[in-house]
């Protein structure tokens, strides 16, 4: 049974109406999402997380739909780091990280030694240790970035939803931030579905890709099917070039 | 011990201080002897009425409107995701006044006055709850808007209330509107909604915590934002009602005492609700005992004195925080 599916799925776009879309994400299969600004990325996105109602069509987590669960339910299977943060109150870096435990925890219940070794650990798997006890208002925009991820990663949960999470990043941590979201898929029970901008991270990450049109016209299949100069210059309407590397195929625009 | 468990203590210690000092200060000459001796129903008839009579009910009034205040503001800075808001910012107290007010030039006294109190305040929140959600789901923004427009309008009420009242009404009007203790009375249901209220709310503190950080963030993480929202707004405005009932709107606790602590303590609910109501409750007692014994035998608004000591730590706290 796929971990999580879509049928005939229009996420609601303020503005548009999208073709129906049907896909089905099985376990250790990383989905990138790529298109154009205002193509509905961060939409399709928050769907699937159960934050949406879809206007049409429906979101099934390991067959059920997300309308049936509690969201304490969908919060244990679907982690999502959200591209904008709002830090209105103060707060530390190790916090923030644990807020992740929450779905796991009861009421009452205080987060124990083992949530504290969790967030730890994300922390430090996302380069962040050393700032645990800063406040999160100094941070800058990259760091705040993987702090989002790191909060996923101490969530664990069997789906990570990823709005841009390159955005604000340097190279170096654009590569370390996608490596552990690689790592997270290594036992073949979790999968990724992440929203990008970089046509060549994607490439090099992602085995599946989605590719949404602003008209709401969309293709999906594997990454090798939709790397195309083609296809990919009629999603940015922009002309591109492919190149071969000694990294693999990449895309330059032209 | 746990630096939330020390820190309690602390707080709860301070709290013991000013309800001592509530004790023993006044007119009457009694030391602590003769003052604990009619604690546990010994001395004098005459230091049995004072103590038991009237000091302690109005301590324990200051105490849990203090509380309440605190407690409720911390509750609205969590809803509206605001660290400046405060109980009143919604018009609840605008409601609670222009009952109380419109009782008193009724020629109406105590109970009156505060069941006014109590239904104007009831009557402001389901307006402003009402108006907020005309439009499908409400926002903190819309939430904002709408309650600091609805207190605008109580405000013009307000003033076209005392424009129109007699000159033998007005200063008992405005010592109301500063908060005035003088006549308190119910502090010890007050204080059992504030310990009932802490006992529904720390448990849901990272909850609370959570939704601080957005009604996206907290529902991604697992939270019923929209239930968890009405009914944070629901309980702050009755923790104001009950407030306001019992002291008139005493001005400055609920915005300086838990916006204090954040910056003391950090962003907690679990923490910061009961410091806050332990905080808040020796606050308002301790300015209580000032108000009544700095120009003895006359009184001040306790208002005046909670706005004395709030408005430069404030403007303190503000400018070291950035």
């Amino acid at each position: 049974m796929p971990l999580l599916e879509l049928v005939d799925l229009d996420p609601d776009v303020p503005g548009r109406r999208s073709a129906p879309l049907s896909l089905a994400i099985e376990p250790g299969q990383c989905w990138g999402v790529l298109g154009p600004n205002g193509a509905g990325k961060t939409t399709l996105l928050h769907t699937l997380a159960g934050l949406r109602r879809p206007a049409s069509g429906e979101v099934r987590l390991r067959g059920v739909p997300l309308s049936k669960l509690s969201r304490r339910r969908i919060a244990r299977a679907i982690g999502i780091a959200f591209q904008h943060h709002h830090d209105s109150f103060p707060a530390s870096v190790r916090e923030t990280a644990l807020m992740g435990r929450h779905p796991h925890l009861r009421a009452w219940q205080g987060e124990g030694r083992e949530d504290h070794q969790r967030a730890r650990q994300a922390l430090r798997q996302t380069g962040l240790e050393a700032l645990a006890g800063r406040p999160v208002a100094t941070l800058s925009g990259g760091e705040r970035q993987r702090l989002a991820l790191a909060t996923v990663l101490t969530q664990a949960p069997e789906i990570y939803l990823l709005d841009e999470p390159t955005s604000h990043l340097d190279l170096r941590h654009a590569v370390l931030v996608l490596d552990r979201v690689r790592e997270a898929l290594a036992d073949g029970r979790h999968a990724a579905i992440m929203s990008l901008h970089d046509v060549n991270l994607a490439a090099r990450y992602c085995d599946h890709l989605l590719l949404l049109h602003p008209d709401g016209a969309s293709v999906h299949g594997p990454a090798t099917e939709m790397l195309r100069e083609d296809r990919l210059e009629a999603l940015y309407a922009h002309p591109l070039h492919a190149v071969e590397t000694p990294a693999g195929r990449g895309f330059l625009p032209g | 011990m746990t630096r939330a468990v020390r820190i309690l203590l602390a707080l709860a210690l301070l709290g013991a201080l000013a309800l001592a000092g509530a004790l023993l200060a006044g007119s009457a000459g009694l030391g602590w002897h003769a003052v604990a001796g009619a604690l546990v129903g010994h001395g004098t008839p005459l230091a049995r009425a004072v103590v038991l009579g009237l000091r302690l009910p109005r301590a324990v009034a200051a105490f849990a409107t203090g509380g309440l205040l605190a407690v409720a503001g911390a509750l609205m800075q969590v809803l509206l995701r605001n660290p400046l808001a405060d109980p009143y910012v919604l018009g609840i107290s605008g409601g609670a006044a222009v009952g109380a007010l419109s009782a008193m030039m009724l020629g109406w006294a105590g109970t009156v006055v505060s069941g006014g109190a109590f239904a104007g305040a009831m009557l402001s929140m389901l307006l402003v709850f009402g108006v907020a959600r005309l439009r499908g789901q409400w926002s903190a923004t819309r939430l904002l808007l709408t309650g600091v427009v609805v207190a605008a309008g109580w405000g013009a009420v307000i003033s076209l209330l005392l424009a129109l009242s007699p000159g033998s009404d007005l200063s008992g009007m405005l010592f109301w509107m500063m908060g005035d203790l003088g006549r308190a009375r119910g502090g010890v249901p007050a204080l059992l909604v504030l310990l009932l209220t802490l006992a529904v709310c720390v448990p849901l503190g990272r909850h609370l915590n959570l939704l601080a950080r957005g009604r996206q963030q907290a529902a991604a993480l697992g939270v019923n934002a929209g239930p968890l929202e009405l009914g944070i707004y629901v309980l702050a405005s009755l923790l104001t009602a009950t407030a306001v009932t019992v002291a008139g709107t005493v001005g400055f606790v609920g915005l300086v005492v838990p916006h204090m602590l954040r910056l003391a303590t950090g962003n907690d609910q679990r923490l910061l609700l009961p410091a806050s109501a332990l905080a808040g409750g020796a606050l308002l007692t301790a300015a209580d005992t000032l108000a009544r014994t700095v120009i003895a035998p006359e009184q001040l608004p306790v208002g005046v004195i909670t706005a004395l000591i709030g408005v430069p730590t404030f403007l303190y706290l503000l400018n070291r925080g950035s």
